[in-house]
């Protein structure tokens, strides 16, 4: 039988990996809210990857559509698609019931703040704030419209504003 | 909604995280330049994260591509399997139709039954350990 074919060599994937697996798993963090969840969708999105047939993709479309396996992994979590996987809610509070799900709690501000988001809210903040995701990258990322990113992410980007202000936090920046 | 055309700059900054002075005298006057800057900061305030190392995650890539191309290489065969199941009883039921006897065609599925039966143990436990 022949080795079935994975879309990218050893040396290759090592080099991609470097570069998209620590900001992945973040991103990863972030929506799921659970690290020991987060590693096991990462894996996941790596092997659908390398399953892919993938035509000739720069390094930023690659990292594009890794990013959208990952993001449909969760969604498929959310909806209980996922065998085995631990059913995720629209918005994690820390009930007793739900805090059972979270393995490895966020415990720091930035989870609790995006805690109180939606899950695509999640999604796109994290993709416009951390990963400097064009417009057109985001909707690709999204499965969205380009034109509908601008007013949602204002939207977001407003209700994140107010709840930062609203706990006092200060942006540290060096001038 | 006002999109500002220093909100692509002020973002990279925050990424950087260092604000020219020309940029932070905007942020202070546009409130979109003010918002991007205070979510962008605090959302990239702790972006560490550990990862399984890439050699393990390709491993594991490889070990499960070679058992998925196995299971779908054992397809065809289990649908032949069960298409030589079905074709059996039909000839046990076809016999006994013919001699007008149930007793035949009875043994017969039990037989096909307890063929397929015992091939789906020896499979399960056997060859898969
Ligand atoms: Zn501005």
């Amino acid at each position: 039988m022949n080795q079935p074919r994975l879309s990218l060599s050893p040396e290759t994937f090592q080099d991609f990996y470097a570069q998209t697996a620590r900001p992945l798993k973040s991103y990863l963090v972030r929506l799921t809210g659970n690290a020991a969840v987060a590693d096991e969708v990462l894996q996941e999105a790596y092997y659908k990857f390398l399953r892919a047939e993938l035509p000739a993709l720069g390094e930023r479309e690659r990292k594009n559509y890794l990013f959208r396996i990952a993001t449909n992994l969760v969604r498929d979590l959310y909806r209980g698609k996922v065998e085995g996987a631990l059913p995720l809610k629209e918005t994690v509070h820390s009930t007793e019931e739900e805090s059972r799900l979270e393995q490895v709690p966020m415990k720091s501000d930035v989870g609790k703040v995006l805690n109180t988001l939606k899950p695509r809210e999640r999604e796109l903040v994290w993709l416009a704030y951390v990963e400097g995701s064009s417009h057109r990258e985001i909707a690709e990322i999204m499965g969205l419209r380009e034109v509908s990113i601008r007013p949602m992410l204002f939207r977001v980007r407003q209700k994140l504003a107010e709840l930062l202000k609203s706990i006092g936090y200060c942006e540290r920046m060096v001038m | 909604m006002d999109p500002c055309a220093f909100e692509t700059k002020v973002l990279e900054a925050a990424h950087r995280g260092e604000l020219p002075v020309d940029l932070a005298a905007h942020a202070a006057s546009c409130a979109t330049c003010a918002e991007t800057l205070l979510v962008a900061s605090f959302l990239g305030e702790e972006t560490k994260a550990e990862v399984p190392p890439p050699g393990l995650v390709y491993w594991k890539a490889e070990l499960r591509a070679r058992r998925d191309q196995a299971e779908r290489a054992m397809r065809p065969m289990r649908a032949m399997e069960m298409a030589a199941l079905i074709l059996l009883c039909a000839v046990a039921v076809g016999l006994g139709a013919m001699s007008g006897s149930w007793v035949l065609p009875a043994i017969g599925v039990g037989f096909v039954a307890a063929v397929g039966g015992l091939g789906w143990v020896v499979k399960t436990y056997l060859v898969r350990g």
